[in-house]
C-alpha cells in the first residue's frame, strides 16, 4: 500500500512535469474555482486538511503558510508539543511543508534528564499533490506523504484522499472527504480508511468532524473574513474539542493557528522587454490625446501604472517643465540626463544611434534593487514622457551593458541635433579605457564609479531541531562594502559584526558556538573583474580572500541562450585554506583546493521555475552532484536542494546525501537611497536562508555535517551582480 | 539590547567627560613627572643534570622563541642553584611566562650522577671541557607576585621545553603566556617526551617532578615513576661519547633528535615519523638502548648504597614511531558528536 502510494505520488509529479514540457502554451490556472467551496485550512499535521486527517485541497499556488499546533502525534498517541509547519504552494496542486516539532524548546536532550526533555524533537518534510485533469465540479483527489524519510521517522504516513464540495445555498457549504492511509503509527491512526465532513455555515466558521482511522474527532475552525486582512491573506484557528480516544491521547482538546500569506499571484514573469513595453504603453495611453498628434508629450499621472513606485509619478508631475516636444534638441537631452541623474540613476550616457534615427541611452541602476526590471520600467516611462524618441535602452551593471531594450514609438519625436560635440567622461581613467569612437552627447553623468556602497544585512548561523535545542542561532550584522572602479571591476569587502543576539548554545566556549559561530571581523576581501563577451557569454575573475581562505582565485563563466531558457556556467577556482586544528597541541594545516564545477540551468517560464544541476569537484575536494529547484514568487525564491558528494580520499567522509529547503528574499527598500551624497547605504538584494539535513536511513543518525558540496560561489556572482538574480 | 548596553557606558563616559570641563574655564593642569619604582621578578631554581655548577643562566620572554633577547642573566652556584632578577623600569608588575636557559661555559662543572661518566666516577665533577655544548632549559610563569621559586631545569624539562617552543611556533593558539594554558601545554609536552623516552608517565607534568642529583643515593625517590624519571635524567651523563665529541655535545645531539621528532609531529600530526624522521628515530633508538642499561646500572648502585632495591617503571628498549604518533592521534579534543537536525544558512549567500 505504502509503496503503491509513493509510486503514485512520484508518477503523478512526473506526469505534471511531462505535461508541462510537452506544451509551450502552458497556462497557470491559479484562480479559485468559480463554484463556492469550503475554505481550505491547514490541519494539525503536515498537510492541508481537517484536524488530523487530510482532505484533497492543498496550499494555493504561490501562497506561503505558517502553522502552529500544540500537539504532535508520535507512535500511538497525541502528546503536548510545539509543532510548527512552514509550507508553500510550490506549483499548482502541489504543497510542500517543512515541519519542526518539539516537546520543549530549550531542553538539551543529551544532558537534561527531566521527563519533559525526553523528546521528541523532529525535523521533517511533507508533500501533497492534487491530481490534475479531474473536472473540479466532480471531485478532487490528492495523494501525499508526511515525514518523508530521514533518520528519526516519528510521523510518517502516506495517503490518498478524495473530496467533494457541496453548495447548500443559504445553509452554507459542505465538504466530504474519504480516503485510505498507511503509516507506521502503532495505533490505527492514519491506517486504513479515513473520512471527514467539513461544514461551513458562515464565512468565518467551520464545523468539522473526522475519523482518523483510529478515533472520531470533532471541533470548530474560525477563519478571518476576507476584508479583515490584506488581499489573499488568511488567518484561521482550529479547536478540536472532542475525540473518542481518551486513553492514549494526552488531551482531547487541541489547538492550532494558521496563517496564509500570498507570495505572488503565480503569474508568469514578464521579460524585461515586455516590462518596458508595458511601461511605454502605460505612459502613452495616459497621454494618448497628445501622443497621437505629433509626438507631443505631456506628463500626467497614470491611474493604473504598474511596477513603478509613486515617487516617480510624483516627480514626473512636479517636473519643472512639462515637455511638449515635437523635436528633441541637445538641450532636451541634457535636461533629460540631468533629470534622471537627479532622480537617482547613475552613469547615464546618451548618444545618437548608429543610424542617427534614435538614441542610445545607457544607465546604471542602483536604485531599484529588488528587481531591476522596475528600473527599466521607470526609465522607459521617463523616456516616453520626456523624449519620446526611438531608443535603445541599455542597462549597465558595474559599468557593463547587461540588457538591451528597444523603445519604439509609432510617432516618435524628431531628433534635431546638429554638430555633435562629444563629451568625455569626467574620469580620466574611463577616458583612457574608452577605445570606441562613439560620440557621446552625455557621457557617464553621475558616475557610478568610485562611489562607496555599503550593503547591510542580517547574518544568521543557526541549528534547527538538534538535541541541543529546537532553534539555536547567532545573529550578526553583515556590512558589505563595494566600490566599482571601472567597467566590471569591483572592490568587495565584508565585515561581520560582533554577535547581536544569540541563544545559550552560541555562548562563547559552547560546543555549538565553537563549531558553528561566525567570528567578528572582515571575512571577505575580494577584487572582481568581469567581462561581457559576445554570444551571451560573461565571465568574472575574483581574487583575494573569502570562505576563510586566502589566495582565492575564482572564475565564473556563463553562457545563456537568448530566451534565457538555458544557462551553462563553469565555476572554477584555486584557494588556499590555513586552519588551526588541535590534536595534542594546536597546529596549522594548509589545504589547497581546486574546485571545478559545471552547471546547467533550465527555466520553465510558465511556472517561473528554474532547475539547476551542478556536478564536478566541489570546494573542499569532494565530488558529486547537486540538483536545485528554484521557484520564483515575485521577488521571493523558494529553493529545494538535493546533493550527494563523496570525499573519495577520506574514509571518514563517505558519500553523503543532503536535502535542504531555503528561501531567498530581498531585504531592502523598494527604492534604495540615492548616492548623491557620494555614497550609498542599502539593504541586501538577495538574503538567503536555508535549513539543511543529512539524508540517512531510519536508525542512522543524521549528525550535523559540514564541508560537503560547498560551492565557491560568491555573493557578487554574475547572476546576482549583473543579471538581476538570474532573471535577465 | 546587548548593543544598547555596550553603547550606554560609552555615552555615560562621554557625558562625564563633558561634565569635567563644564564650569572650569580657568582650570590649569600642571604635570609633575613621576618616576616609577622599577618592578622586579626574581626567578630561582635548581639545575640538575648532574648538579651543574657555575653555568650561565639566562631568562627570555616566552614570546622570544629564538632566545634572542636576554632579559636577565646569572650563574649557578656550586649546588646548581640560581636566582636571577628581571627588572621592569615602568614599575608594572611583571607577569607572563619566561624561558630559562642554562648553558655550560668555561668554568662549568657537572657532578657525574650516572654509574660512571667516561673516566669520571659517580659523584665526581665532570670538567668544563667535557660539557661544551650542554644546554638545559625550562619554562616558568609569573602571576605578578615578584618571585618564582621553582624554575628547576634538567634534561626532562629541556626536552619538554623544546616541545613547547615547537608548539608555539606551530600555532599562536598554543598560548604559553598564561598559567592555565601553560600548565596544559606542559602536560601535553610531557606526554610526548615520556613517549619518546619509552616511559608511561600518565598525566605527569615533567616540570613538576622533583629531579635530584642521583649521585646522592638517599635523595632519589622511592616512587617508581619518580625514580625512573630521575634515573633517566641521570643516565644521560653516562652516554658513550664518540671520538672528538664531548659529553655535552652527545647530550645536545640527543636533545636535538628528540626535538626534531616533536617538532615534526606538532607541525603535522599526520606525519609519518618512520619515513620523514628516520635519522632522528635511529639516533634516539641508539641512545634509548644505552639509557635503559644505564638506568639499571644506576639503580643497582643506589640499591647497594641504600640497601633497598630501586623499583622502576618499564622503559622501552626501542621507541616505535607509531607509538609516538598515537600520542597525537589518540587525543582529539574535537571529537564530540553533534546533534541531529539541520544547519541554518548564513544570510547573504556565498563567501
Amino acid at each position: 500500500m505504502k509503496k503503491a502510494l509513493i509510486t503514485l505520488l512520484l508518477g503523478s509529479t512526473c506526469t505534471l512535469s511531462t505535461g508541462i514540457h510537452a506544451s509551450d502554451d502552458f497556462v497557470v490556472d491559479n484562480a479559485e474555482p468559480t463554484n463556492k467551496r469550503v475554505m481550505h485550512t491547514f490541519s494539525m499535521q503536515g498537510y492541508t486538511g481537517v484536524f488530523n486527517t487530510p482532505n484533497a485541497d492543498v496550499i494555493k499556488y504561490g501562497d506561503g503558510l505558517f502553522s502552529y499546533s500544540d500537539n504532535f502525534y508520535i507512535r500511538r498517541e497525541l502528546i503536548s508539543a510545539s509543532d510548527m509547519k512552514f509550507g508553500v504552494g510550490l506549483m499548482p496542486g502541489l504543497e510542500l511543508v517543512g515541519r519542526l516539532a518539539t516537546r520543549k524548546w530549550h531542553c538539551n536532550l543529551y544532558t537534561d534528564t527531566r521527563p519533559e526533555c525526553s523528546g521528541p524533537r523532529d525535523l521533517s518534510a511533507s508533500i501533497k499533490y492534487t491530481l490534475p485533469l479531474i473536472p473540479e465540479d466532480w471531485f478532487k483527489v490528492a495523494i501525499g506523504g508526511q515525514d518523508l524519510g530521514g533518520a528519526a521517522v516519528n510521523s510518517q504516513a502516506f495517503y490518498a484522499v478524495a473530496s467533494k464540495d457541496f453548495d447548500l445555498d443559504q445553509f452554507g457549504l459542505l465538504k466530504v472527504s474519504a480516503g485510505v492511509a498507511t503509516s507506521d503509527y502503532v495505533s490505527d491512526y492514519m491506517n486504513g480508511a479515513i473520512a471527514s465532513v467539513e461544514y461551513q455555515p458562515f464565512e468565518f466558521l467551520q464545523i468539522a468532524t473526522e475519523h482518523d482511522g483510529h478515533a472520531l474527532n470533532a471541533g470548530f475552525k474560525f477563519i478571518t473574513p476576507e476584508q479583515w486582512l490584506p488581499e489573499g491573506w488568511q488567518v484561521s484557528a482550529a479547536l478540536q474539542l472532542f475525540s473518542t480516544e481518551s486513553e492514549l491521547n494526552e488531551k482531547n482538546k487541541w489547538f492550532s493557528l494558521n496563517m496564509n500569506v500570498p507570495l505572488s499571484d503565480g503569474a508568469r514573469r514578464k521579460t524585461s522587454q515586455q516590462t518596458a513595453n508595458d511601461a511605454l504603453n502605460d505612459a502613452q495611453s495616459n497621454n494618448s490625446s497628445t501622443v497621437t498628434n505629433h509626438g507631443f508629450v505631456k506628463v500626467t499621472t497614470p491611474e493604473h501604472a504598474t511596477n513603478i513606485d509613486d515617487s516617480v509619478l510624483r516627480q514626473s508631475t512636479n517636473a519643472p517643465a512639462s515637455l511638449a516636444l515635437s523635436t528633441v534638441t541637445r538641450e532636451n537631452i541634457d535636461a533629460f540626463a540631468e533629470y534622471v541623474t537627479e532622480y537617482g540613476f547613475e552613469s547615464v550616457s546618451i548618444r545618437l544611434a548608429d543610424n542617427n534615427a534614435g538614441l542610445v541611452i545607457q544607465f546604471e541602476n542602483n536604485l531599484y534593487n529588488r528587481n531591476e526590471d522596475q528600473a527599466i520600467a521607470v526609465m522607459s516611462r521617463l523616456i516616453t514622457e520626456r523624449l519620446h524618441v526611438n531608443t535603445q535602452l541599455q542597462l549597465l551593471n558595474f559599468g557593463l551593458v547587461v540588457k538591451n531594450i528597444e523603445l519604439e514609438y509609432a510617432q516618435p519625436a524628431i531628433l534635431s541635433i546638429d554638430n555633435v560635440v562629444p563629451t568625455a567622461p569626467d574620469n580620466i581613467l574611463l577616458d583612457w579605457l574608452d577605445f570606441s569612437d562613439k560620440k557621446w552627447l552625455v557621457n557617464n553623468a553621475s558616475s557610478a564609479y568610485f562611489v562607496p556602497r555599503i550593503t547591510v544585512a542580517p547574518a544568521i548561523s543557526s541549528l534547527v531541531g538538534t538535541e541541543y535545542g529546537s532553534f539555536d542561532f547567532q545573529l550578526l550584522a553583515s556590512l558589505n562594502y563595494q566600490m566599482s572602479l571601472w567597467p566590471g571591476a569591483v572592490i568587495d569587502v565584508r565585515y561581520m559584526s560582533d554577535t547581536l543576539l544569540n541563544t545559550d548554545d552560541f555562548e562563547e566556549g559552547q560546543y555549538i558556538s565553537n563549531r558553528f559561530s561566525i567570528p567578528e571581523g572582515v571575512n571577505r576581501k575580494l577584487f572582481h573583474q568581469a567581462f561581457v563577451l559576445p554570444y551571451n557569454i560573461s565571465t568574472q575573475f575574483s581574487f583575494g580572500e573569502a570562505f576563510n581562505m586566502t589566495d582565492v582565485m575564482i572564475n565564473e563563466t556563463r553562457f545563456q541562450t537568448d530566451d534565457g531558457a538555458h544557462r551553462v556556467t563553469l565555476l572554477a577556482g584555486e584557494l588556499t585554506e590555513t586552519v588551526t586544528l588541535k590534536r595534542i597541541f594546536y597546529y596549522t594545516q594548509v589545504n589547497k583546493y581546486e574546485p571545478r564545477l559545471l552547471k546547467y540551468r533550465y527555466r520553465f517560464a510558465p511556472l517561473n521555475w528554474d532547475i539547476e544541476v551542478t556536478a564536478g569537484e566541489f570546494l573542499q575536494g569532494d565530488t558529486g552532484f547537486k540538483v536545485k529547484s528554484s521557484h520564483w514568487f515575485g521577488d521571493t525564491q523558494i529553493n529545494i536542494n538535493y546533493r550527494r558528494t563523496d570525499f573519495k580520499e577520506d574514509r571518514n567522509r563517505e558519500e553523503t546525501e543532503f536535502v535542504s529547503l531555503g528561501i531567498s528574499i530581498p531585504l531592502n527598500l523598494n527604492r534604495s537611497m540615492r548616492s548623491n551624497y557620494g555614497f550609498q547605504v542599502k539593504g541586501i538584494e538577495q538574503w538567503s536562508y536555508n535549513v539543511e539535513t543529512v539524508l540517512t536511513t531510519p536508525g542512522n543518525p543524521n549528525s550535523l555535517t559540514t564541508g560537503f558540496g560547498q560551492e565557491p560561489s560568491l555573493y557578487h556572482n554574475l547572476n546576482q551582480a549583473y543579471y538581476n538574480r538570474d532573471r535577465h | 539590547m546587548r548593543t544598547m548596553l555596550k553603547v550606554l557606558p560609552l555615552s555615560v563616559i562621554a557625558l562625564s567627560l563633558t561634565g569635567c570641563f563644564s564650569g572650569s574655564d580657568k582650570a590649569e593642569f600642571v604635570s609633575t613627572p613621576v618616576i616609577p619604582t622599577p618592578s622586579t621578578l626574581a626567578i630561582s631554581g635548581e639545575v640538575v643534570k648532574g648538579t651543574l655548577a657555575n653555568a650561565t643562566v639566562e631568562a627570555f620572554a616566552a614570546a622570544d622563541l629564538d632566545f634572542a633577547n636576554v632579559l636577565a642573566t646569572t650563574q649557578t652556584d656550586a649546588n646548581g642553584d640560581y636566582t636571577l632578577t628581571i627588572t621592569d623600569t615602568s614599575g608594572a608588575a611583571i607577569v607572563g611566562s619566561f624561558f630559562v636557559r642554562i648553558s655550560a661555559d668555561d668554568d662549568t662543572t657537572m657532578i657525574c650522577d650516572a654509574a660512571a661518566c667516561g673516566d669520571v666516577a659517580r659523584g665526581e665533577a665532570i670538567p668544563a671541557a667535557s660539557l661544551t655544548g650542554l644546554s638545559l632549559s625550562t619554562i616558568t610563569n609569573s602571576t605578578g607576585t615578584g618571585t618564582i621559586a621553582s624554575a628547576n631545569a634538567n634534561a626532562l624539562t629541556s626536552l619538554a621545553t623544546d616541545a613547547l617552543v615547537s608548539a608555539a611556533r606551530a600555532s599562536t593558539a598554543n598560548d604559553l603566556s598564561n598559567p592555565t594554558s601553560l600548565a596544559e601545554a606542559q602536560k601535553a609536552a610531557s606526554k610526548i617526551v615520556a613517549a619518546i623516552l619509552g616511559v608511561d608517565a600518565g598525566e605527569t607534568n615533567l616540570f613538576d617532578v622533583a629531579i635530584v642529583d642521583a649521585s646522592d643515593s638517599a635523595a632519589v625517590s622511592t616512587d617508581a615513576l619518580s625514580a625512573t624519571l630521575n634515573l633517566i635524567n641521570a643516565s644521560l651523563s653516562g652516554l658513550t661519547v664518540a671520538d672528538g665529541e664531548t659529553l655535552g655535545g652527545a647530550i645536545a645531539n640527543y636533545v636535538d633528535a628528540v626535538d626534531d621528532i616533536t617538532a615534526a609531529l606538532i607541525a603535522d600530526p599526520e606525519a609519518d615519523l618512520g619515513a620523514e624522521q628516520a635519522a632522528a628515530v635511529a639516533s634516539i633508538n641508539t641512545i634509548q638502548a644505552q639509557v635503559n642499561t644505564l638506568v639499571q646500572d644506576i639503580a643497582s648502585e643506589i640499591g647497594q648504597d641504600t640497601g633497598t632495591t630501586v623499583t622502576l617503571n618499564p622503559i622501552a628498549d626501542q621507541v616505535n614511531p607509531s607509538d609516538i604518533e598515537d600520542i597525537f592521534n589518540g587525543v582529539d579534543i574535537t571529537g564530540a558528536t553533534g546533534g541531529t537536525g539541520g544547519t541554518g544558512g548564513t544570510g547573504g549567500t556565498g563567501g
